[in-house]
């Protein structure tokens, strides 16, 4: 199966039960992924967008679920499906890089052995997995890969611990690398690197990425199409430019003036945001945003359909911002 | 004018052992910052900026150098002394998570600060002064009675910073104080900030790797590398017009967000790695990251000298200015 997405993902929502209650952490997320595309996830903290990832990697913790909705990756139905396929398909098909490398790593293993060991898993045999190691360090632009295969992780520094588990997702050649926040713990100069470094792989080997951030100056540079999520929610989505210079949700708008902006010769007051980010009773029902929204209406209190804007640009808002025509 | 802080030749040097190499974390910092003024510090890690912090805030000892704070050498004040000096200098951590205790309610918090100064004699005089400094950082003082679990990250730190102000002091030391929070709610905190400079005359210390937002709050700012000040200029010429190669580097290598269709030409970013502080570069210690560095720049610490109206150090830097 060549055409489609190559990931979609249709009404996926996941919720976490306990004390007799079941209530969602994510709703109703539906989107496609195109072979090759990237896209970028943003969202502040509680808006849904590790619990999307996680849901799609099937490593929810224990008390969360997949609800309902489906996820497919290479037509395979991800939503239900027991811990041994999901295993043939995690690294084969669909690997993952997180933000702390340190304890994604395994501390008293050689990396080499733990790059190795997922191939193995995966039918590689010894000579062959360890050609594959050598390539795939070399391939993220490690100096001397030999000498760092027999390193163990806590003798490098956070850049290449990064690049090491960038090494792993790629070993298997997956259809889909989600980075989650991969940058968030490096330095300025080194996050510049491991951009550069993801830039030049994607135009390799065309690997489809998606990158979760709480940085959209950062992703922007990065990705062909933006998703924003809010409380649990896809609020809006397109291309990148489109969405940055004429966001039609009024959260978009109102995060981006949030910005400090950094070519300003003034420098005014922020724009605030009222109020914090909804508790999980407020994002059950209706537009997570409408207690912030100081354009909510009555309205608000459902939850708004999927607008299609400008071709590939949707949102969900019962009081979008019009676009001057 | 007396100067609100006054560091000469500062220098810290820590050892982990006998065997262990001794790592310099600050190598010979000298900078003053008048009464009212912001001074930004930027750097990425190992640079030396929250030991620098550390040491105004005399919640460490320099190895070497001195440190003034309005007029006052502080540089080895100990014991009833130090206690008077937190009353001029405080200092607002990164995470309100870590700096709160758990098990105390937020009114306690704040309570516990003006109970340590003895600041106001009687419990009732207490209670009113907690609720009129919850009130000057927007907060409820009906919050005074939850714990810090039942707050957002924003409103824990506005109590960092109620507790910081509880003692009147002039001095204030941001280190890294809106680094872990949401962009939404660190709008809010940067303009609690500024308000509460106009309104109180506070002179702030502002650090942070962030220099998009020390570019918002800073009338001047500082670029630390490996343990020393690369460049010291007002806001606009360091962020928008720099001259050393590092504050260059630093600059490029931060994200600006893309509006227009064109890509542009993706800058090359810097190469190599930050040094490890046990072991810097001889010379420069950007020299080996340095795409001008020369044989010089290997053998001779550069000294921070007047170029283009502020303070760089390198050897380049006049040439750098004139391309």
């Amino acid at each position: 199966m060549t055409a489609g997405p190559v990931l979609r993902l249709e009404g996926l929502t996941a919720s976490i039960s306990g004390g007799g209650e079941v209530r969602h952490l994510i709703q109703g997320v539906t989107l496609d992924i195109e072979p090759g595309e990237k896209v970028g996830f943003v969202g502040e903290s509680g808006s849904g967008k590790s619990i999307t990832m996680l849901s799609i990697m099937g490593l929810l913790p224990p008390n969360v679920a997949v609800t309902s909705g489906s996820a497919v990756i290479a037509g395979v139905e991800l939503a239900g499906l027991a811990e041994r396929d999901y295993q043939r398909i995690r690294g084969s098909r669909l690997a993952m890089v997180y933000q702390d490398p340190m304890s994604a790593l395994n501390p008293v293993m050689r990396i080499g052995a733990q790059i190795a060991e997922g191939l193995r898993a995966h039918g590689a045999e010894g000579p062959q997995a360890d050609e594959t190691v050598r390539r795939v360090l070399g391939d993220v632009g490690i100096p001397d890969p030999q000498r760092i295969a027999k390193s163990y992780p806590h003798q490098l520094s956070g850049g290449m611990r990064q690049r090491v588990m960038i090494a792993m997702a790629l070993a298997m050649e997956p259809e889909l690398i989600i980075f989650d926040e991969p940058t968030t713990a490096l330095d300025v100069t080194i996050q510049a690197q491991i951009l550069t470094l993801v830039r030049e792989l994607h135009a390799a080997k065309n690997t489809a990425i998606v990158w979760v951030t709480h940085d959209l100056a950062l992703v922007s540079n990065l990705v062909d199409r933006i998703v924003v999520m809010y409380g649990g929610r896809i609020v809006e989505q397109g291309p990148v430019v489109d969405v940055l210079t004429s966001p039609r949700h009024r959260y978009t708008a109102a995060l981006l003036s949030a910005f400090p902006e950094r070519h300003s010769q003034v420098r005014d007051r922020l724009a605030q945001i009222p109020g914090g980010p909804p508790s999980l009773d407020e994002i059950q029902t209706g537009c997570p945003f409408r207690t912030r929204c100081v354009h909510a209406i009555e309205s608000c209190d459902a939850m708004p359909a999927v607008e299609a804007g400008e071709p590939s640009h949707s949102y969900s808002c019962w009081v979008p911002i019009k676009v001057a025509s | 004018m007396t100067a609100a802080v006054s560091v000469r030749e500062l220098s810290r040097t820590f050892r982990r052992g006998r065997r262990s190499a001794a790592v310099q974390a600050l190598r010979g910092v000298s900078l003053s910052i008048e009464p009212g003024e912001t001074l930004g510090v930027v750097g990425e890690s190992g640079c030396g900026k929250s030991t620098l912090a550390r040491l105004i805030a005399r919640l460490d000892e320099p190895t070497t150098g001195t440190i003034e704070i309005l007029g006052d050498d502080v540089t080895h004040m100990h014991g009833q002394e130090l206690r008077q000096l937190r009353r001029s200098v405080q200092m607002v951590f990164q995470d309100p998570y870590a700096s709160l205790n758990p098990r105390r309610r937020v009114g306690t918090a704040v309570e516990e600060v003006l109970k340590v100064h003895k600041l106001a004699d009687s419990p009732a005089a207490r209670t009113e002064r907690v609720d009129e400094l919850l009130g000057l950082v927007g907060l409820d003082p009906g919050l005074a009675s939850r714990y810090p679990t039942e707050l957002s990250g924003g409103q824990r730190q506005r109590v960092g910073i109620a507790r910081a102000l509880a003692i009147e002091p002039s001095i204030v030391i941001f280190d890294e104080s809106v680094s872990s929070l949401d962009v939404s709610v660190q709008a809010e905190i940067i303009n609690l900030m500024v308000a509460l400079r106009e309104q109180l005359d506070l002179t702030y210390v502002f650090i942070s790797h962030d220099l998009g937002v020390v570019r918002h709050i800073a009338d001047r700012i500082a670029v630390m590398y490996v343990g020393s000040i690369q460049e010291l200029g007002t806001w606009r010429q360091v962020s928008d017009d720099p001259v050393h190669p590092y504050t260059r580097a630093l600059l490029s290598a931060v994200p600006h967000m893309r509006l227009d269709d064109q890509a542009g030409p993706q800058e090359t970013p810097v190469l190599g790695e930050i040094p490890n502080p046990a072991d810097p570069p001889s010379g420069c210690a950007f020299h080996p990251r340095c795409p001008h560095a020369t044989a010089l720049c290997s053998e001779e610490r550069p000294a921070l000298r007047a170029v283009a109206d502020r303070l760089v150090a390198c050897h380049l830097a006049a040439e750098i200015v004139e391309q």
